[in-house]
């Protein structure tokens, strides 16, 4: 009897690495990496080991999920930093406006959440390195055109760029990373 | 006391680690000067242990907490590791030299480096198979994070890649060890090399091997895997560079001696040309990435990867003389690997550019540097009163006899000579205008650096005998060499007059050649059945 | 395409071999280092948990390095995750959303439980399954429980890392005293004649102090992905 649970469990953790691979959103590959370590952790009472065991749930069914927790909803959010705050993003009941609109969009397409603020200080340079800012919209005092700035080694920019290419008031720079030469 | 004298090797492995913990805690000021005390402990112990070692010529096996052998975790001395510990300790008071005044008041930086110092000298110690992985474990972590201390974005990429490769590597070589202890029910390396005799032609030895020596080969940064030593160069601070390049890489390279000369070799598996081939392949493919290159540091760390490849050449004969050349070219290699990168490192840091091309004049503007620089390029390239000539000569037997080998060591060579030529553009030129910033302790590092590449190259019947035992016969003041080195030279120019310089379409693809990490993957697989096949038909 | 068929070919032919060799294996494998450590375990180093004696006693300078990977990694995390940021800017990012009741009463109910049975774990290490390591990871997931309900009781990381560093130097410290009694490194500092309850004293002590280190490091790298710009 003990032999086919055992057999079965070993084929139930063979199924869920496949699935950890082939899945594509990622909390659903932390649910299904917190079971791997479950089912792991019942194998190793099997075999009489429940010292393994009770590390392997302790840490692999409830620290490292939280890690992973924490950082993919970080990853999610896309902050906006609004230094125009002058029509560009209307703040009411709801937002909106022209910036709004554009940025609703990109983060519809990245399955982001957009988070908008106003009040942070520092230079546009350092906030983006060092606070992980995504955006930082400004406006040109000259031209009147909207600038908005971003790190040059994202990748989700280029779509930015792409998309406001055929409007003439809305500009793209890319800042490049700080490096120092030794 | 003489019991006492039989325990150093702890103090080894403990002495950097303690003082790392205490530089963390203390943040005074003057707390950072206690780096420097301690390797002059570390000094100080390893020549009283060296003593003690000399006099007692049966007694090198040290059991921790007095249990039997096959039990307990014991360290074990010999010549080889004696010669690296040595090695370990120079280098890093060097490149502590180097960096200390520009990270004089970084308390954590000083806790990295230390506590890699005493990891690093226990992983060469060790006579135990998972005491080796977990310190292969631990420096893989401390290496992450050094290269990745600037905290920008690329930094970061590098060091992620860096750190996911070599565990993939690290977990296959603990995969062999549970093999190896199912079969004997002991990870004593001394132990299981009487042992493996008995048990070798079974499938699990077999198997046990083949991935064993696959993971130790991705930081070995053989070829195909040796993708994440270019990034992980691009990006770190030169005096890491020169730490990467110049001893972690040796260290994967001595656990691999170590499985491949020592615990297997009773087993009979007969992988001599396998690892021959790798080793060739590794030493072309890295030379002709290295020639396209346009980049100071990316040179040097494609240049890295083809010396591996002639270390390998050397290490896989069964024969006395190749084997002890491949061990001098390790030596060798990272006296005159870690001069480059620091020199490198103090043109980089003054002209705030690291593209050969655009640096000019380092000859007049830096006259010290540049010398040592010629001294380094001069080994490297095999030039005779230099260490690289006596390593080269030995690893030269290796192939002696057999026409298409000698040829792809001759042309080996000779992209070598090429890729210095290219670097050594950088020497020539007006001088140019630029603040300096005067910092005697690096000059002195560099000087001794220089220094000791000179004193191996004409000492080397000395350091020889000492150190291995041998003795070399080859004369060093004959004309023959002086001529043949000459003649490399010219040939080296002409080629890269005419062909490197004016930057064809070939170099320009092969400058841009990525590797990304799912590739990385599937070329370790394809390396892990590999060596399978061989081993197993 | 064709990439992916070569290697799933390729991963089959490696995984056909595993198999092979491990089906070969029943019929020579070697006992030797279990029957040694059934019959001399208990004896030698006090402990009824084998395990527990294996990683405290015989293989003692293992765990070291092992809680020394811990101090390695968790000080990496949070040199990586560390910024320097004006207080005013810290409040943008909270949570834009709070815990809900039910978690909060929930979480409060259930900490003392889990702290409890993580020091039990801790201190029973030698005796039940168990252990420093163990003991200490659930430890560490009862404090996280307290992140949960209010994140502002989150402390500083430095102190943590302070004493993290404090208790690896004791720890070293506890294991070089078998020096001055038995002239080896890294063992039990009593004589091997001893009565295992003497010798269990020991083995409680190490326990303990890897537990809180164990705890304190993991308790770390959770405060600074949690904390990291804010």
């Amino acid at each position: 009897m003990t032999e086919i649970v055992s057999y079965a469990l070993q084929i139930i953790l063979i199924v869920i690495a496949f699935a950890v691979v082939v899945h594509k959103r990622n909390f659903t590959i932390i649910i299904l990496i917190a079971t791997f370590g479950l089912v792991a952790a019942s194998l190793y009472i099997m075999n009489k080991a429940p010292d393994v065991a009770i590390a392997e749930v302790a840490i692999g069914s409830a620290i490292i999920p939280l890690i992973y927790v924490i950082s993919i909803s970080r990853q999610r959010e896309f902050i906006v930093l609004d230094r125009a705050q002058d029509g560009f993003i209307e703040y009411g009941h709801e937002l909106s406006g022209e910036g709004y609109e554009i940025l609703a969009e990109f983060v519809k397409l990245y399955d982001l959440s957009l988070n908008i603020c106003v009040d942070i200080q520092g230079k546009e340079k350092s906030l983006i390195n060092e606070l992980n800012v995504d955006l930082i919209i400004a406006r040109d005092l000259q031209t009147g055109a909207y600038i908005l700035y971003g790190k040059s080694s994202s990748v989700l920019l280029s779509k930015l760029t792409t998309m406001v290419k055929d409007k003439p008031n809305i500009r793209v720079v890319k800042i490049k990373e700080d490096k120092r030469n030794d | 006391m003489n019991d006492f004298l039989a325990q150093i090797p702890i103090f080894l492995v403990f002495i950097p680690v303690v003082f790392s913990i205490i530089i963390y805690l203390f943040k005074a000021k003057w707390t950072t000067y206690l780096s420097f005390v301690s390797q002059v402990l570390l000094l100080i112990a390893f020549f009283a242990y060296l003593s003690f070692w000399r006099l007692h010529p049966g007694d090198h096996l040290l059991v921790f907490g007095g249990w039997s052998e096959r039990i307990g975790i014991s360290f074990f001395h010999d010549g080889l590791s004696l010669t690296f510990s040595f090695l370990a300790i120079f280098i890093f008071s060097v490149i502590l030299m180097y960096l200390f005044k520009f990270r004089r008041k970084d308390h954590k930086f000083f806790f990295f480096f230390l506590f890699l110092e005493g990891i690093f000298l226990g992983m060469i110690q060790t006579n135990d198979l998972f005491n080796m992985f977990v310190f292969l474990e631990l420096t893989t972590v401390l290496v992450t994070v050094l290269i990745s201390y600037q905290k920008s974005g690329p930094s970061f990429q590098a060091g992620i890649y860096y750190l996911l490769l070599n565990t993939v590597g690290a977990l296959f070589f603990l995969i062999g060890i549970v093999f190896l202890y199912n079969v004997f029910g002991t990870i004593n390396i001394r132990v299981l090399q009487e042992l493996i005799g008995t048990q070798g032609d079974r499938t699990v030895v077999k198997f046990a091997y083949v991935i064993m020596m696959s993971g130790i080969s991705v930081k070995a940064a053989l070829f195909p895997l040796f993708t994440w030593l270019p990034k992980a160069h691009g990006v770190a601070q030169s005096g890491i560079s020169a730490l990467l390049s110049g001893l972690v890489v040796k260290g994967a390279l001595y656990v691999l001696i170590r499985m491949e000369r020592f615990l297997f070799v009773e087993a009979g598996f007969h992988m001599n040309e396998l690892f021959f081939w790798i080793g060739v392949v590794t030493a072309i493919v890295g030379v002709t990435f290295a020639i396209s290159q346009k980049d100071m540091k990316q040179i040097l760390a494609y240049h890295t990867v083809s010396q591996v490849g002639i270390m390998m050449m050397g290490i896989s004969q069964i024969g006395l003389t190749p084997f002890y050349g491949g061990v001098l070219h390790i030596i060798n290699h990272a006296l005159f690997k870690s001069l480059l990168f620091l020199g490198a490192g103090i043109l980089i840091k003054h002209y705030q550019t690291k593209k050969v091309y655009e640096i000019k004049g380092a000859l007049k503007t830096f006259p010290i540097v540049a010398v040592m620089l010629i001294i380094a390029m001069l080994s490297i390239s095999g030039a005779p009163l230099f260490n690289g000539f006596v390593s080269k000569s030995m690893i030269k037997y290796a192939v002696k006899g057999n026409f298409i080998k000698e040829a792809l060591f001759f042309l080996i060579n000779l992209g070598t000579v090429t890729s210095f030529i290219k670097f050594s553009s950088v020497l020539f030129g007006p001088k140019a205008i630029l603040v300096k910033e005067k910092n005697p302790l690096q000059i002195i590092s560099i000087i001794v650096l220089g220094l000791s590449c000179l004193g191996i190259g004409l000492f080397y019947q000395v350091i020889a005998s000492s150190i291995f035992g041998i003795t070399i016969s080859t004369n060093l003041w004959e004309i023959s060499h002086f001529l043949d080195y000459g003649l490399f030279l010219v040939i080296g120019f002409l080629f890269y007059r005419f062909v490197v310089k004016k930057d064809y379409l070939p170099f320009q693809k092969i400058r841009h050649f990525k590797l990304t990490f799912e590739s990385a993957n599937y070329m370790f697989v394809v390396y892990l059945l590999v060596v399978l096949g061989v081993v197993f038909l | 395409m064709i990439r992916r068929v070569s290697l799933v070919v390729m991963l089959v032919i490696i995984f056909g071999f595993f198999v092979f060799s491990i089906l070969d294996l029943e019929a020579f494998f070697s006992t030797f280092g279990k029957d040694y450590f059934f019959e001399n375990g208990l004896s030698e180093t006090g402990s009824v948990n084998l395990v527990t004696g294996i990683y405290l006693d015989y293989r003692l300078f293992d765990s070291l390095f092992e809680a020394g990977l811990l101090i390695a990694a968790v000080s990496g995390v949070t040199w990586i995750s560390q910024h320097e940021i004006t207080e005013k800017n810290a409040t943008f990012m909270l949570d834009r959303q709070s815990t809900p009741t039910l978690f909060v009463t929930f979480s409060r109910l259930v900490y003392p439980f889990m702290l409890m049975f993580g020091i039990y774990v801790i201190l029973f290490g030698h005796v039940s399954p168990g252990g420093g390591f163990q003991g200490g990871a659930i430890v560490a997931t009862a404090i996280l429980i307290l992140y949960y309900i209010d994140v502002q009781k989150a402390t500083s990381i430095d102190k943590i890392l302070t004493i993290e560093k404090i208790l690896f130097l004791t720890i070293i410290g506890v294991g070089s005293i078998s020096f001055f009694t038995k002239g080896t490194f890294f063992t039990n500092p009593f004589d091997l004649s001893a009565s295992e309850q003497v010798k269990a004293i020991y083995l409680i002590t190490l326990n303990a102090l890897i537990g809180i280190k164990v705890a304190l490091g993991l308790v770390a790298i959770f405060t600074a992905f949690l904390k990291e710009g804010r």
